[in-house]
């Protein structure tokens, strides 16, 4: 009741004294609108933390869109958008796409990727050459990587994605993939890879590991299962930083969402809680 | 200069109409041989003290067994020497000495230790802080002395009227700890890496919070040890608990696509809505449970030719009708195919979105899209009517509370002001003007009214900023 005691009276000017002057004030002060376009993996992060990031700075308006992470990139060079969220350090050379001049990256989460079969394959793991040959086309039946004897329906996801780019080079090896046949198949988001691996039978394909669910088999490389711990001990290799990309160095209100979205409070509580693994805990 | 502010205090003590403690009021005055000893007050680990005092070449020595004593140290006195302990730390002082030695190191004090009528006296604020305690005088000349107050805290919330609580951010993790809003005193509560913020309970009894798997777990106040309630691994980004803290309502998957209810006694889940509509936040559940608000966010629309070379940057992205917009849905099993209600249709961004108790409206700080234009507080009502419940001053920051909005708002030059709203007549008070970097308000109906200021939790006690973190 004391609240209300206090506040009987209809007005009470209290000057706080402050020990410091060189307090950043109310952070209300920070201005502006932060477009961001990109990956559609980093899409529910980017907007989790903008709903975060506006009750600090509520005149900072941040719109996010996703149409895959190759758009990121050329969003900000076109300068449509401020960050391009992209699941690859487009500063450097990826297979398939050359670097962005010019463009910083700013990790902003890690991205474990899993290698997903359909529930009726037999097979739990595969060695790296292994899914070289699958991927390539080389090895087209189950029964030649310890298998029953189906033909194997390969899933990939289309050129631009993330995901693929991630898989190529960290599953893969950097080599290449098969491009058509009848048993091949190209989607063209997680959602869409999620729905053909689960309804395909002999399918395999590859998805963010927050998006494997039980109706799908999530396949060891090299004798590695899937999971954070096995990243963040640095056993399972397939996995790749969440960049935000920006014209140069970032400065005002997007220097500063990308502060946050780094800072350990938004790593360790809402980026966990959407099941990225923060860009600290890997050594 | 003392008596002067101890005057100050008085008159503001007035004029508010409560029973401020003043600071180093001059209460009785002792004749010492060589000085004048007074009883002066002090607040010290939250509780009004009188601490004999005297006043020499500008600074205050306190009687060092009285202070000690009050602020739980332990003393050791021999002929030689003086020790005192606190808190692991180590102060050694002599009479007649301006040396002492804090922890293994010798420090030099203004002035020597002094000793009147056989008892020692030692500057306050320098002893204070050798023993590893907390000094601060407010803007009144009320002086707060603590033992052990948290320190860098990053936020804080109310458990109920006497109890909050604070929590620390650091690379491996959050600590959060139960702090007694009086005395600064805290204990554990929970030291997690992967906690997600905790959601208080009505009942001020207990919080929920989810780990990186998804799990859900309630922790008691007075338990202290989490309690599983649900294994369900699914995403949930948002838990609120119902009115009677009986069940959680959460969203549920990475783009908060479902509102589901949890039955914590069960471990049960029922979905209550699951219309394909993603990126929902900001979710509010009425009194009787069946009125669900909440904000939808609309990605933008992006169109990429994939078959164009990458270095053609053939996109375009349209932002239009991304802003947040409010959404109403009532559970109600007679209507067929039963939709949410869409509540705002307008360009405006939203934040601190609060419903009221039984979901008749919804409060939101409108923000323009113009820079120049002064954010406002706005209320829309279920049948869609838009109500500006204030708009003289830029907001900020805003807080529901008790039926009533409290406001941060721009002042008048280098000071916030601090404003009530009732939203029923629209009437609003100015409450505090506050310096200008309190940068956050943190109000419960009953608690003592807080403010963050340059990351310290100060509350207001009796009409002065009383220090509760460090």
């Amino acid at each position: 009741m004391k609240l209300f005691k206090t506040l009987s009276v209809a007005a009470m000017a209290i000057a706080l004294v402050t020990s410091s002057v060189s307090a950043v004030s109310a952070a209300s002060s920070l201005k502006g609108t932060i477009v961001v376009n990109g990956s559609s993996a980093l899409l529910p992060l980017t907007l989790q933390a903008a709903n975060e990031f506006k009750k600090l700075n509520p005149k900072v308006k941040i719109s996010a869109s996703a149409a895959g992470s190759i758009t990121g990139p050329q969003s900000v060079r076109k300068g449509i958008a401020d960050i391009g969220a992209v699941d690859w350090d487009a500063s450097q050379d990826v297979p398939g796409f050359k670097k962005f001049d010019g463009q910083v990256a700013h990790k902003v989460a890690v991205i474990p990727f899993a290698a997903v079969a359909n529930k009726n394959v037999k097979v739990d793991n595969l060695t790296t050459k292994q899914l070289q040959d699958i991927f390539s086309g080389k090895v087209t039946n189950w029964k030649d990587v310890g298998g029953s004897d189906a033909d194997i329906i390969v899933v990939n996801r289309a050129f631009g994605s993330g995901t693929r780019v991630n898989f190529q080079m960290k599953a893969l090896a950097g080599s290449d993939f098969l491009s058509k046949g009848n048993n091949y198949k190209e989607v063209k988001s997680s959602g869409d890879m999620k729905t053909a691996v689960e309804t395909t039978p002999n399918a395999i394909g590859y998805i963010d590991l927050v998006y494997v669910t039980s109706n799908m088999k999530a396949l060891q490389i090299n004798g590695v299962a899937p999971s954070e711990t096995n990243v963040i001990n640095g056993t399972y290799k397939v996995w790749g930083y969440g960049y935000y990309m920006t014209k140069g160095q970032p400065d005002g209100a997007t220097k500063a969402f990308i502060e946050y979205i780094q800072s350990a409070k938004f790593q360790n509580g809402s980026l966990k809680k959407l099941k990225f693994i923060p860009i600290s805990a890997i050594k | 200069m003392l008596l002067k502010k101890a005057s100050a205090v008085s008159v503001l003590a007035l004029a508010i109409g409560v029973s401020a403690v003043g600071a180093a009021s001059a209460a009785t005055a002792t004749k010492a041989s060589v000085v004048q000893v007074t009883s002066s007050a002090y607040i010290v680990n939250g509780v009004a003290v009188n601490i004999n005092t005297f006043f020499e070449k500008g600074r205050t020595l306190v009687s060092l067994r009285d202070i000690s004593l009050t602020l739980g140290a332990k003393l050791q006195v021999t002929k030689e020497e003086i020790q005192a302990r606190l808190n692991g730390h180590t102060v050694l002082l002599k009479n007649d000495s301006n040396l002492i030695n804090v922890d293994g190191v010798e420090q030099k004090l203004n002035l020597p230790v002094k000793s009147v009528k056989g008892s020692s006296y030692v500057e306050l604020k320098a002893y204070v802080e050798a023993l590893g305690a907390q000094f601060a005088k407010d803007a009144s000349g009320t002086i707060w002395i603590d033992a052990n107050l948290l320190p860098d805290v990053d936020h804080i919330q109310w458990v109920d009227a006497t109890r909050f609580i604070a929590s620390q951010e650091n690379e491996t993790g959050r600590s959060d700890y139960l702090v007694d809003a009086q005395t600064g005193k805290y204990s554990k509560l929970i030291i997690s890496s992967d906690a997600s913020e905790l959601a208080v309970a009505p009942d001020g009894k207990k919080a929920a919070y989810t780990n990186a798997n998804g799990e859900v777990y309630v922790i008691e106040f007075d338990k202290i040890v989490p309690t599983k309630v649900s294994g369900d691994t699914s995403i949930k980004p948002e838990l609120v608990w119902s009115a009677d803290s009986s069940s959680i309502y959460f969203l549920q998957g990475d783009k908060g696509s479902v509102i589901a209810k949890l039955d914590p006694s069960i471990s049960k889940i029922t979905k209550i809505v699951d219309d394909k509509v993603d990126y929902k936040a900001n979710l509010s559940v009425s009194t009787d449970g069946n009125t669900f608000t909440y904000t939808v966010t609309k990605p933008g629309a992006v169109v990429a030719d994939s078959s164009k070379p990458v270095e053609s940057d053939d996109v375009a992205i349209d932002m239009k009708g991304t802003e947040p917009q409010i959404f109403l849905f009532k559970v109600d099993p007679s209507v067929k195919d039963n939709k949410a209600v869409q509540l705002t249709t307008s360009a405006d961004d939203k934040v601190f979105i609060h419903a009221s108790a039984d979901a008749s409206s919804v409060s939101f700080v409108s923000v323009s899209s113009d820079d120049a234009a002064k954010s406002t507080l706005v209320s829309v009502s279920k049948d869609k009517t838009l109500k500006t419940l204030f708009s003289d001053k830029d907001v900020y920051d805003a807080v529901l509370s008790g039926g009533k909005w409290y406001l941060l708002t721009e002042g008048n030059g280098a000071n916030n002001f601090v404003y009530e709203i009732d939203p029923a007549t629209g009437a609003a008070k100015q409450l505090y003007t506050l310096d200008e970097t309190v940068s956050e308000i943190v109000v419960q109906a009953g608690a003592p009214f807080a403010v963050i200021n340059d990351g310290r939790v100060f509350l207001d006690i009796n009409g002065h900023w009383k220090p509760t973190t460090r």
